[in-house]
């Protein structure tokens, strides 16, 4: 009685089969860099596009001029809100639709007014960046990320920035972390936030805008 | 009767195992190919995101747990010396490092800053080895060789700029990490700044390899100190200003920038 039907052990065995086939597809596909690589292309069109507009002789004279144009184009570099979501850790989840829209919104100031200066110091002219490494995550839920380690060389002083880029639902690649000598920002807010255990989102808020200058 | 029925239900649960594997396979496919799922993508998208930030989450908790933090018994002893510190950054070494950037022109101050970290050759290659990194302590030797010599005592660094030898930033706080000797706790230092209980002991183990130390006149000692210290900060002019600017607390900001910058240095 407890042999099982010969079409049932052969289904068993072709699902199994199948199964196993499919799984390791998969991960061939999750090690496949194809993705990465052109993550890293974009990052490099990106930076380009940022050094061509922190050069820009005209921009550079309107010192406010300049920061709107460079703010502008934060939003085509970064994904403000994993971003955020990665600052603000669980927090995150205490915040409404409303008050994630203006965190993300003085949050973003705050990373292009901190972040941009850093690439623009001193000798432009002799900026260089360097692609040094490519990390590529496992891919989960259709969303791809990887970590694009760079250098960033002016004259002997090396600075190592590595980007965390994403790629969620077919959109472009974005930037959603930077880590400046092994320093990640949003897990530097996302301590500084934990820290702060009584604040609400308002007052979260309300504390983000007083550091914003733009 | 009953064979055919666990039969029919083995079927039908194959096939949906089936389906489902396929269904997660083409998910896992570049995206254009899912056309024929879009409504299930679509719907899935809220529910996605969640289940994102839940990874996400996860993702960082861990991490929390094995690196960021550290603890802080002496909170208010560290936040005293992080208050004199951040005055004397203002008030003194700014302001001389700012005096000194405009009279001595950059090529000297390069010179110089290249002239100390030759200088610190000993520490390095002596946690190189301590770590076994072999081949580390023997591109340190190579750099010193070649500077001390065709980089004329230092002040051109030769091996990096024209052999492409990097330096490596080891010191006795990495190795005793590296010998599974944990943080302690967080330390400020007055003037030396952001520091741990095992990094304070590094120190001062480092301070026997510094040539400096034996120095004979101990006024020369320290002028020699102090300049070292005002070179390199007149190269970080504006960096800790920045830190400060974009901080919600610059005390936790800087805490947690020195415990995630260490640990990127002891993975190395």
């Amino acid at each position: 009685m407890n042999t099982r039907h010969p079409l049932a052990s052969l289904l068993i065995t072709c699902f199994i089969a199948v199964t196993f086939l499919l799984s390791f597809t998969a991960t061939g596909a999750a090690q496949d860099p194809d993705w990465s690589r052109q993550a890293e292309s974009s990052l490099k069109s990106m930076v380009d596009e940022v050094l061509v507009i922190i050069k820009d002789p005209e921009l550079a004279k309107d010192p406010k001029s300049h920061e709107k144009a460079l703010y502008d184009k934060a939003f085509d570099i970064f994904d403000f809100q994993t971003f955020s979501m990665l600052a603000l850790g669980p927090k995150y989840r205490k915040f409404t639709d409303h008050q994630r829209e203006e965190f993300i919104r003085y949050f973003s100031k705050l990373i292009s007014q901190t972040y941009f200066p850093k690439l623009a110091e001193q000798d432009i002219t002799n900026l260089t960046v360097d692609y040094v490494k490519n990390t590529p995550m496992k891919v989960r839920r259709k969303i791809y990320r990887t970590d694009i380690l760079t250098e960033l060389v002016r004259k002997d002083l090396e600075v190592p920035i590595t980007y965390r880029m994403i790629r969620k639902n077919n959109q472009p690649w974005r930037v959603y972390d930077i880590k400046i000598e092994g320093v990640s920002m949003a897990a530097n807010y996302r301590e500084q936030y934990r820290q702060q255990i009584s604040s609400t989102p308002d007052e979260i808020i309300a504390q983000l805008k007083e550091k914003v200058t733009l | 009767m009953k064979k055919l029925q666990a039969c029919m239900a083995g079927l039908i649960l194959s096939l949906l195992f089936c389906f489902t594997a396929l269904a997660g396979q083409f998910h896992a496919l570049e995206d254009d190919r899912v056309i024929f799922l879009p409504q299930l993508v679509l719907a899935n998208a809220d529910t996605q995101m969640t289940a994102f930030e839940d990874d996400l989450f996860d993702e960082y908790e861990d991490e929390a747990q094995q690196a960021q933090m550290v603890a802080d018994p002496l909170y208010y002893f560290n936040y005293a010396m992080y208050g004199v510190n951040d005055f004397l950054y203002f008030y003194a070494f700014k302001p001389l490092a700012q005096g000194y950037k405009f009279v001595v022109p950059t090529v000297a101050r390069h010179g110089i800053k290249n002239f100390f970290h030759n200088l610190l050759f000993p520490v390095r290659f002596v946690n190189c080895l301590l770590q076994g990194k072999g081949q580390a302590a023997g591109e340190e030797f190579s750099s010193f060789f070649v500077n001390s010599t065709i980089g004329i005592l230092g002040f051109n660094d030769f091996a990096q700029t024209h052999m492409g030898l990097e330096p490596h930033k080891e010191d006795l706080g990495q190795t005793l990490a590296t010998y599974h000797i944990g943080d302690g706790f967080y330390l400020v230092l007055p003037v030396l700044g952001p520091s741990t209980l095992r990094d304070t002991v590094g120190r001062v183990g480092d301070m026997f390899g510094n040539p400096v130390r034996y120095v004979s006149p101990w006024e020369l000692a320290w002028g020699l100190r102090s300049l070292d210290s005002i070179n390199k900060t007149s190269f970080r002019i504006g960096d800790y200003e920045a830190l400060k600017a974009a901080a919600v607390d610059p005390y936790v900001a800087i805490r947690n920038a020195y415990i995630q910058n260490r640990r990127s240095l002891i993975e190395k």
